[in-house]
């Protein structure tokens, strides 16, 4: 019993008096605090209808001992810093008796101890062993009285609150019962015989009803624990308290996986952001367009299909010309009057070679060179009149568009293929901060789904686009299935240093008010949003230039899933 | 009387947040200060050797005379535990046991102030890890 040096020269009923009526003051204050929103400042309340706990953490170790209504205490052991389950032993000294917990799976344990069934406050000390590391913790635990014979004081007054109506029915009964009962037998005997038939239905009626409502009774009490031992170890919900912080069970931050960080005061290169687009490398991407009007014909391995690995210099399609009418006719006369010329070149050529020696060596050369001429024009126009255009992969690389099918007819300028080299890819954005772009010491880019691609700055231009200056940047290793042509958020890092404290990205959410929040771990099982000031640092990093001090526990790994807490 | 009463009451209800406002800090005797109960208690560790002084909530040296106290100590990967007994000038409590006073000692006093009192506990780390 609690007692001040004091109380200790008085005589010894007063004390007891005094501690009683504090005893149930304690006991009668947590459920008012439940419902009238009571806080007592900073000081970690205990949570009003949790399973009483106690919790204690050193530099390396957090502990939780959660004490479930059938006596046994779970224990959970975690590194301090991060958050994470920590494998190891546990053992308990209870009142000088040291109890081994039993290891349940990683961080979980449970202990039991007639100790931990005898109400009060019962202080707790741990043994840690984890690896290398042992440490001792102490806590205190308040085992609370066994109201109503079953579960705990909270539990029964919860129960009493929650079923107020059919407890009242019963107990309306119950008097009613009783009142009757009462009132029959102190009763004179009636007069009429008739009448005692009569009467005892009604007396019978109520204590059928009395008894009913007593098994009521009884069942309900009966009905707390066997309820609460469904709930072992995963039984509590997470939620929000009166006072903004956010309780969540240590079973529930397993489930979870909340993982912190304790924060560090550093110093970062304050980041530029805009929104680019991922574009192929210029010298690693082509189009493939016919050059005249006419029909796609495949290639000699098909028609190119989109993903194909296409060389460089292959064929992936012909183009048929197509003529009109007209056209077709002066390309067959053009033909047949270069036929003629060149039959009768070739006969003048023969002739004047047979009469080499006598003629001029110059006159053969001559002709010579007149039959190749026509020659070569003959086969020059031999594609046009039954030839065809071939399509030709103007660089290796992937085929990512294809427009067009067998048989088609395409114009000439027609894109038909382009060709993307997937190694090769570039952002193109708009700056719209001319002077940040004079101290780039490094880019990268966000993809829609969260990956971060490393950027190479590679050059801008000089004529202003909407306003802002077009920005090249060359991506290191983009990964094979970059989506080409998609936005994706840049964030350049200049040479201007800011001081605060570097977190994930992940680990700043956006609060319902507004205001972007972190949560605090600031005690076990206890989270509270603090509004920070953050700048972005890269894709994946934020700093935290106000809000936050060093020293204290942030939570970078489902920070999400905690502000969805209600 | 009603009013001690209640000032006692308020104390109590208070006392978890005291708990949590201070932190360790260096005694006047060079041991470690922490908090123990409603008062403040300093433990300095030797090798072998535990020295425990007791000062109230303002760190006034209050007499160890009438307080008993036991120590768990974690030391070496070995845990023991000691009782302390009161140093002849009544000043302080001093338990010995074999352990040496490295950073990783850890030690839990678990004492009771006067007779009739309720029992209360603090952990320490007598040794700071020399940075």
């Amino acid at each position: 019993m609690p007692l001040r040096p004091s109380l200790s020269r008085l005589p010894p009923s007063l004390p007891r008096l005094v501690a009683l009526v504090l005893l149930a003051l304690l006991l009668l204050h947590r459920p008012a605090a439940a419902h009238e929103g009571h806080d007592h400042g900073a000081a970690p309340e205990p949570v009003s209808t949790a399973l009483p706990r106690a919790e204690a953490h050193s530099d390396l170790f957090e502990i939780v001992a959660i004490l479930q209504p059938g006596g046994a205490l779970t224990v959970t052991l975690d590194r301090y810093a991060d958050n994470s389950p920590l494998d190891g032993s546990v053992t308990l000294t209870l009142d000088g008796q040291e109890v081994a917990a039993e290891r349940l799976g990683i961080g979980l344990f449970v202990a039991r101890h007639p100790l931990l069934e005898r109400p009060g406050r019962l202080d707790v000390v741990f043994t840690v062993t984890a690896g290398e590391d042992m440490d001792l913790l102490t806590a205190t635990l308040d085992v609370p009285a066994p109201a109503a014979a079953s579960g705990t004081m909270v539990e029964a007054l919860a129960l009493l609150q929650s079923n107020i109506v059919q407890i009242g029915i019963g107990l309306g009964l119950l008097v009613l019962g009783l009142l009757l009962g009462r009132a029959s037998v102190r009763r004179p005997l009636p007069p009429m015989v008739e009448e005692a038939p009569a009467i005892r239905p009604v007396e019978a009626l109520p204590s059928g009803k009395r008894r009913a409502a007593a098994l009521l009774l009884i069942a309900l009490t009966a009905a707390a624990p066997a309820g609460a031992q469904q709930a072992l170890v995963t039984g509590e919900v997470p939620r929000r308290l009166q006072d903004g912080a956010i309780f969540v069970p240590k079973p529930s931050q397993r489930l979870l996986g909340v993982r912190t960080l304790l924060t560090e005061n550093g110093e970062a290169s304050a980041a530029l952001r805009m929104i680019g687009t991922l574009v192929p490398d210029p010298n690693a991407s082509g189009r493939v367009q016919a050059s005249q009007n006419g029909r796609l014909e495949p290639g000699d391995a098909g028609f190119p299909t989109l993903g194909q690995r296409v060389e460089r210099g292959q064929v992936l399609a012909y183009v048929t010309p197509t003529y009109s009418a007209a056209e077709r006719g002066s390309l067959i006369q053009n033909a047949a009057e270069l036929d003629a010329q060149i039959t009768i070149l070739e006969a003048r050529v023969r002739r004047l070679t047979t009469l080499r020696g006598t003629v001029a060596e110059r006159e053969i050369v001559d002709a010579q060179a007149e039959l190749a001429g026509a020659r070569q024009r003959r086969t020059a126009i031999q594609p046009a009149l039954s030839g065809r255009e071939p399509l030709v992969a103007p660089v290796t690389g992937i085929v990512s568009t294809v427009r067009g099918a067998v048989g088609q007819l395409v114009d000439s300028a027609t894109t038909v293929v382009e060709i993307v080299d997937p190694s090769r890819l570039w952002v193109e954005a708009l700056a719209f901060d001319r002077a940040a772009l004079e101290r780039i010491t490094g880019a990268n880019a966000t993809l829609p789904d969260g990956r971060v691609l490393d950027l190479v700055f590679m050059g801008r231009g000089l004529t202003v686009r909407q306003q802002a200056v077009p920005v090249n940047f060359r991506v290191d290793n983009p990964p094979p299935d970059a989506p080409i042509g998609i936005s994706v958020l840049v964030t350049l890092r200049t040479a201007r240093a800011v001081q605060g404290v570097v977190l994930p990205a992940d680990a700043v959410v956006r609060s319902a008010e507004g205001p972007p929040v972190v949560f605090e771990h600031a005690t076990a099982e206890r989270f509270i949003p603090r509004q920070v000031r953050v700048q972005p640092l890269d894709g994946t990093r934020v700093v935290v230039t106000a809000g936050l001090e060093a020293g204290q526990r942030v939570v970078v790994q489902g920070a999400a899933l905690i502000a969805q807490v209600r | 009387m009603p009013t001690k009463r209640s000032l006692i009451a308020a104390a109590l209800l208070v006392l978890p947040s005291l708990a949590m406002a201070h932190g360790p800090s260096r005694g006047p005797n060079g041991g470690q200060m922490q908090d123990i109960g409603s008062y403040h208690g300093e433990l300095l560790a030797q090798d072998g050797r535990l020295t425990f002084f007791l000062f109230d909530a303002n760190d006034r040296p209050l007499s160890a005379s009438g307080a008993t106290a036991t120590a768990i100590v974690l030391a070496g990967g070995r845990q023991q535990t000691l009782t302390f007994a009161p140093r002849p000038d009544g000043a302080a409590l001093v338990a010995s046991g074999e352990f040496r006073a490295e950073p990783s000692l850890r030690v839990v006093v678990q004492l009771v102030p006067a007779a009739g009192q309720p029992r209360i506990q603090a952990r320490y780390a007598p040794i700071e890890a020399t940075r």
